[in-house]
């Protein structure tokens, strides 16, 4: 079992409610997307879980057992910062040996070659990886670490198109041979939808949605067509965002739309379509 | 297990830092040698201050640990107890490997110039037991490095109006203690030095008795480090 559950948790920095009173399931061998907006608190949620900062109230736990200041709990756990943590005077093999000391479960030879598939060489200190190539270490030290839940904070920063895309192929390889649960924190959301089975949607501190991707995606009805038309079509339904191009506009609709065809048929001068999950990110958290 | 990978990387950081100071100082020994080789005869000249220089490196070295150790312990998620617990014992034995080293650095300095190296445990304690100065040197780098911990978290977990309050609070003391020395005729310099003389216990001359009141100050400021880190965040 890894199972993770906040509850009632809050965190402040001065004024501003970082994370607001959040209740929260995160269940075992799924992989998580954690989206929501610069500042939404998607990292400060992470850093509570991993116990790097205190929440002012609320506990979180990881199988029923608090993980704040419990070692065998927090080791279950790697959390992949965005920030840099790593000694900037450390060869790239020696953090990798030091952190397989705290993480006895981390294959060292699985790290030696996934810096091999990406061009990186262990004998260079940290500081002078690019900011790539530092997000590529620190993710090939999750990737290799064997944890039970893998937390990566925009494992993609300053990657290009090509380390990308492997680095998404490694994320889903690893998971097929070893399910583990696995949430992904990153504003590249279309290049990550693939991989997602559910979806933590933060606004302002706050969990707006907790669930399947799939019936996130469901549940909503992007609607297009001449601007007067979609306007008749939305009205008293429950409208999350529209945009208009000339005289074309688009609608993102409260609609479940695993069945279109009722509407296709009484509305042939409308398009139906389900929308894409950025598209539903930023109409949600707007 | 944990505490023991947390005390040893601490350790090895701190080892890396001695390896050049402990090069320095036996370069400026052989330094020293070779000018009283050259030296007139009948020359007075003494040299010394190893054990003062090991005791300014020490608390540069604890002021200067915690921010870049504590940023890769809490990348690899180990809680501030055991990285209390492995910095503690870090910084005991990195004290121990200073008085020993130093200590033996002195005695061969001793050994190469006889009547010109001063041991300053021998100029203060009248004893050229190297146990006494091992020990007495010890314990009084462990309490200076725990000082100079303590300083060094207090600035982390400090704002920038608390880290300008803190900078300044040393002249503010001195300052302070002055004008209220001078307020109560001298009372107050009487007892800070009375206060020196008895940790340092140079009283009775005896540096077992000043190791021991060095050790409980370590415990004491252990413990401030403690409450400090206790509750301490990361921050980036």
């Amino acid at each position: 079992m890894s199972k993770i559950s906040a509850v009632n948790l809050t965190k402040t920095f001065k004024d501003v409610k970082a994370v607001n009173n959040i209740n929260l399931e995160i269940q075992e061998n799924k992989i998580y997307g954690l989206l929501g907006r610069n500042g939404a608190g998607k990292t400060t949620l992470l850093n509570l879980i991993s116990s790097r900062l205190i929440a002012d109230s609320g506990r979180i736990k990881l199988d029923d057992k608090e993980i704040f200041e419990n070692q065998s709990m927090l080791t279950r756990i790697f959390y992949m910062n965005e920030g840099n943590l790593y000694p900037e005077g450390l060869k790239l093999k020696d953090i990798i040996k030091w952190t397989a000391r705290f993480y006895p479960d981390l294959d060292i030879s699985y790290a030696k070659s996934l810096a091999e598939d990406f061009d990186l060489n262990l004998n260079k200190k940290f500081k002078k990886l690019s900011t790539g190539y530092q997000s590529i270490f620190k993710a090939i030290l999750a990737l290799s670490s064997n944890a039970d839940i893998i937390m990566f904070d925009e494992p993609v920063l300053g990657l290009d198109a090509t380390n990308r895309d492997m680095l998404y192929r490694y994320i889903l390889k690893s998971y097929s041979e070893k399910p583990k649960t696995m949430i992904i924190s990153t504003h590249l959301i279309e290049e990550i939808t693939d991989l997602l089975e559910d979806v933590i949607l933060i606004k302002n501190g706050e969990v707006i949605y907790n669930g399947a991707s799939e019936s996130l995606l469901s549940s909503y009805t992007m609607v297009g067509g001449e601007e007067g038309e979609v306007e008749r079509y939305i009205s008293g339904k429950e409208c999350i965002e529209s945009s208009t191009a000339g005289n074309y506009k688009t609608a993102v609709i409260k609609l479940d739309n695993s069945n279109l065809q009722t509407e296709k048929n009484q509305y042939e001068e409308l398009e139906f379509s389900r929308p894409q999950l950025q598209r539903l990110f930023i109409a949600l958290t707007r | 297990m944990n505490t023991s990978v947390a005390s040893k990387y601490i350790l090895s950081v701190f080892l890396g830092a001695m390896k050049y100071f402990y090069f320095i100082m036996t370069s400026i020994i052989l330094l020293f040698f070779y000018l009283s080789t050259r030296l007139p005869q009948g020359a007075n000249v003494n040299f010394g201050g190893t054990g003062f220089s090991s005791l300014i490196f020490i608390f540069i070295l604890g002021l200067s640990f915690f921010k870049s150790e504590f940023n890769f312990l809490q990348a690899n998620n180990i809680t501030r107890n055991n990285f209390f617990k492995g910095a503690c014992i870090s910084v005991a034995v990195a004290a121990l490997i200073t008085a020993i080293s130093g200590t033996l650095l002195t005695q061969i300095a001793v050994m190469l110039m006889p009547d010109m190296y001063l041991d300053w445990v021998e100029g203060i304690y009248k004893t050229n037991s190297i146990f006494a100065n091992i020990s007495w040197s010890f314990a009084l780098y462990m309490s200076v490095m725990l000082l100079g911990w303590i300083v060094s978290m207090i600035y982390y977990r400090a704002n920038k109006i608390m880290k300008i309050i803190v900078s300044f609070t040393p002249f503010v003391l001195i300052l302070l203690t002055s004008a209220a020395d001078n307020s109560v005729g001298g009372a107050l310099s009487n007892a800070i030095g009375r206060a020196f003389m008895f940790l340092f216990s140079l009283n009775t001359l005896n540096p077992y008795t000043a190791a021991l009141n060095m050790i409980i100050v370590s415990a004491v400021f252990s413990g401030f480090a403690y409450l400090l880190i206790r509750r301490m965040e990361l921050k980036q």
